[in-house]
């Protein structure tokens, strides 16, 4: 019987091109081969269909005044069991947050804590995912409706982001999202003015999709708004140098290609309009 | 002037490694056996005349070089578009059923699930047949659509998710049922 944990394996018991199959035109090979190394290398000739990211990119894009980057860092994605009646679920979202009431954000980022260790299978999470965890702090926790988004911060950019219904996560009526990345020596840090993503793209917390755009935020980057064509205008969590911003929904669906543009506010007062989330 | 023998070296060894994969990567997006041979022979062609940008692991050559061949698809087929994906086909289910003894119960559920696939988006097709048939880990398969792994693993998991759904898997609903396994989706470092 095909199930939710065997689905691959059937996927690929009907792979049309498994390997054996047709692999062995050894005289086509051959001709291929004696052709292709016969032409000359022509380092300067005129590049034809490379891969993306082959091709030269400034690691950093300057923008309005502001220095932009996107961290390609490990990360894992952690989805929680489904809330019944997904649209209900979502109805509470607010576009502006809240603040978490005092003594409430130390239980949210334990909970957070809990959900990516019980979330990450009988073994629970890596090693380091394991320490970066331990030893990373709040860095924001905010309210939208029903939902909790905390933000854990550690060394190199470690990076936590849990975003949670009100309810016991353990039960199979609750809705959950988590995900980290980052760690790695050597990770990317912002400068004053710069914003670096870590999280960014639609991901599915069985409530319903979830586009999130999160990272590192500058010391003097105090906040950040970001114009949804479904929810109007967003507002992130600006604090202790990281940012997050969530919507129910695929805004964030085709964007990591092509990132978003959002607004960002200085401590002097200023304002840019910067792209998020491109590679380049 | 020659190329450098080590070059000629490590493009020949590469050749024999991956052009059987090139093939099985290309004939999985409803590409015709001549066809595919011929993409396959321009990829590796870019290749040989690019054996300097290539990255040393091979499992990040392996990677680039299916992006390589992935914007040949691309670009040959008419009306591409930036945001163009590669569909990806199932075997059918007659060539599956060849020689092989199934039960009714067998062959049902792989019906259902070519008809769940046909209904994922290309995109959607991609993204999963990168992971689950070309065998790549998040990093690589990134590397091939040209987006970063985190991009990537969430695309996954919405792609994983939609599948689900077409072949109707809901997770239980009875709250005296044990918590469901909750799916992890890791990018190698």
């Amino acid at each position: 019987m095909i199930t939710a944990e065997n689905i691959e394996d059937a996927l690929r018991a009907m792979d049309p091109a498994a390997p054996g199959h047709g692999d062995h035109d050894d005289v086509r090979a051959r001709t291929d081969l004696t052709r292709i190394l016969a032409s000359e290398p022509h380092p300067g000739a005129r590049q034809r269909a490379l891969p993306v990211a082959a091709r030269r990119r400034p690691a950093v894009r300057r923008t309005a005044g502001a220095l932009v980057a996107v961290a390609a860092a490990a990360t894992a994605v952690i989805v929680g069991p489904s809330l019944l009646g997904t649209s209900s679920a979502y109805a509470t979202w607010t576009a502006i947050p809240t603040v978490v009431p005092p003594g409430a954000g130390e239980a949210a980022a334990s909970d957070c804590r809990t959900l990516i260790t019980d979330g990450s299978g009988d073994e629970g999470p890596d090693a380091a995912t394991a320490a970066h965890l331990a030893a990373a702090s709040t860095a924001l926790t905010e309210r939208r409706g029903i939902w909790t988004t905390t933000v854990l911060g550690g060394d190199n950019g470690f990076t936590a982001v849990c975003v949670a219904a009100d309810g016991d996560h353990h039960s199979p009526e609750s809705s959950w999202f988590a995900s980290t990345t980052g760690g790695d020596p050597g990770c990317l840090l912002p400068s004053p003015r710069q914003m670096i993503t870590n999280n960014f793209g639609v991901g599915y917390q069985q409530a319903g999709d979830i586009s999130i755009l999160a990272g590192l935020a500058g010391t003097e980057v105090s906040a950040l708004t970001y114009h949804s064509r479904h929810h109007g205008v967003v507002a992130a969590t600006v604090a202790s140098g990281r940012f997050a911003l969530w919507m129910p929904g695929d805004d964030f669906e085709d964007a990591p290609t092509d990132g978003v543009p959002v607004q960002v506010t200085y401590r002097d007062g200023t304002t840019a309009t910067i792209t998020l989330g491109s590679p380049e | 002037m020659s190329p450098p023998p080590d070059r000629e070296q490590r493009f020949r060894a590469l050749y024999v490694e991956l052009r059987p994969q090139l093939l099985r990567f290309v004939r999985r997006r409803h590409v015709q056996a001549g066809t595919a041979e011929d993409v396959v022979a321009e990829t590796l062609l870019v290749l040989w005349r690019r054996m300097d940008q290539a990255p040393c692991e091979s499992e990040k050559v392996r990677a680039w070089v299916f992006g390589i061949a992935r914007n040949v698809l691309l670009n040959s087929s008419r009306g591409a578009g930036r945001h163009q994906a590669l569909g990806v086909r199932l075997a059918q289910h007659d060539a599956l059923g060849q020689g092989v003894e199934e039960g009714v119960a067998e062959v049902v559920e792989r019906v259902d699930l070519a008809r769940a696939w046909a209904r994922l988006r290309q995109a959607q097709q991609e993204t999963l047949a990168l992971v689950v048939l070309d065998g790549l880990d998040s990093a690589g398969a990134a590397a091939v659509l040209g987006i970063s792994p985190v991009a990537f693993r969430l695309r996954l998991s919405r792609a994983r998710r939609a599948l689900r759904l077409h072949l109707d898997h809901h997770p239980p609903a009875a709250p005296t049922l044990p918590a469901p396994s909750r799916p992890i989706i890791r990018s190698a470092t």
